[in-house]
């Protein structure tokens, strides 16, 4: 029953082919590509000099501000990649990947925003920082391995933080004296996102394309 | 010797099989216009694909009528699932794959 020329292992191998490519396609959705993730932890070091001694609103709304122009920037990554593609924006990849982060982005915004009206900016980029690397594994089934391993750097990283500075692990006072918000939210969304960035965009660029 | 005689060939065809994929790939349904964007299959060719499948019952088609713009969700049946893991298993034995 072979196709002429082909043997039957051969088809058998092409059909394997046929459902690895179909499955990849289906399956990986890179909800933030390598120039989001280096715009993304340049705005990051910038809101951080700039909301450097600021505290509550004053300094939340710095990066509040540029949590909206990433993900505004992101969305039109996302869309132009479709449009070149022909496929729609508001694809099933997209509407799976925002179900999974969601709900971790709502909580710690929720829950950070708790600790900046209360002037506790340390904890609050602690949240924000575990959050965002849960929300990033909630698309885990989905997503290409480098983000996996982004969403676990965010994920032990704020872990941390949070137990240092609540006391559960010891941390040296001289380090707690040199943190603050900004600092913390500066190593975590500055410096992963462009460690992230650079090796994406450096490499090869396989998995890009938004399902 | 394992060969193609033992391979379901509803699903043997490529758009038919590419079909099944994306349904097995997920647990949630694809709307229509998901499948074909996925699949760059024209309406045609992917409504005669999904009624193949349907009168195999290996997949199923729900009517969604809202208030939005109507649409179809299609979903791999029990016996849908069945076949297309058993079609894998033949693929793999035919490569000496399954051990």
């Amino acid at each position: 029953m072979a196709k002429q020329g082909m043997t039957t292992q051969e088809e058998a191998a092409e059909q394997l082919r046929v459902i690895r490519s179909v499955m990849e396609r289906a399956t990986i959705f890179r909800a933030l590509s390598g120039e989001t993730a280096l715009i993304g932890g340049a705005a990051a070091l910038a809101a951080a000099w700039l909301s450097e001694g600021r505290h509550g609103w004053g300094w939340a709304g710095w990066w509040l501000g540029g949590l909206a122009l990433v993900l505004a920037f992101n969305a039109f990554q996302i869309f132009r990649m479709k449009v070149a593609h022909h496929r729609p924006f508001w694809s099933s990849g997209l509407r799976v990947a925002l179900r999974g982060v969601l709900p971790s982005l709502l909580a710690g915004g929720f829950l950070g925003l708790l600790f900046v009206r209360g002037g506790q900016d340390l904890p609050a980029a602690c949240l924000w920082i575990l959050h965002y690397g849960l929300a990033l594994l909630a698309i885990r089934e989905f997503a290409p391995k480098s983000m996996v391993w982004l969403g676990w750097a965010f994920v032990i990283f704020g872990g941390l933080s949070l137990a240092g500075v609540s006391d559960v692990i010891h941390v040296p006072a001289e380090w707690l004296r040199t943190l603050n918000g900004s600092r913390l939210m500066a190593i975590g969304f500055g410096g992963f996102h462009l460690i992230y960035g650079a090796l994406i965009v450096t490499t090869a660029r396989r998995e890009e394309m938004p399902a | 010797m394992i060969d193609f005689s033992q391979l379901d060939r509803t699903i043997h065809e490529k758009g038919r099989l590419s079909i099944m994929t994306l349904l097995a790939s997920r647990a949630e349904p694809w709307a229509f216009q998901d499948l074909k964007s996925q699949l760059e299959m024209s309406d045609g060719n992917l409504i005669s694909h999904l009624r193949t499948l349907e009168k195999a019952e290996f997949i199923t088609g729900e009517k969604l009528t809202g208030d939005g713009r109507p649409q179809t969700l299609y979903l791999l049946t029990v016996s849908g699932r069945a076949a297309f893991v058993a079609y894998l298993g033949v693929l793999e034995q035919i490569l000496g794959l399954g051990k």
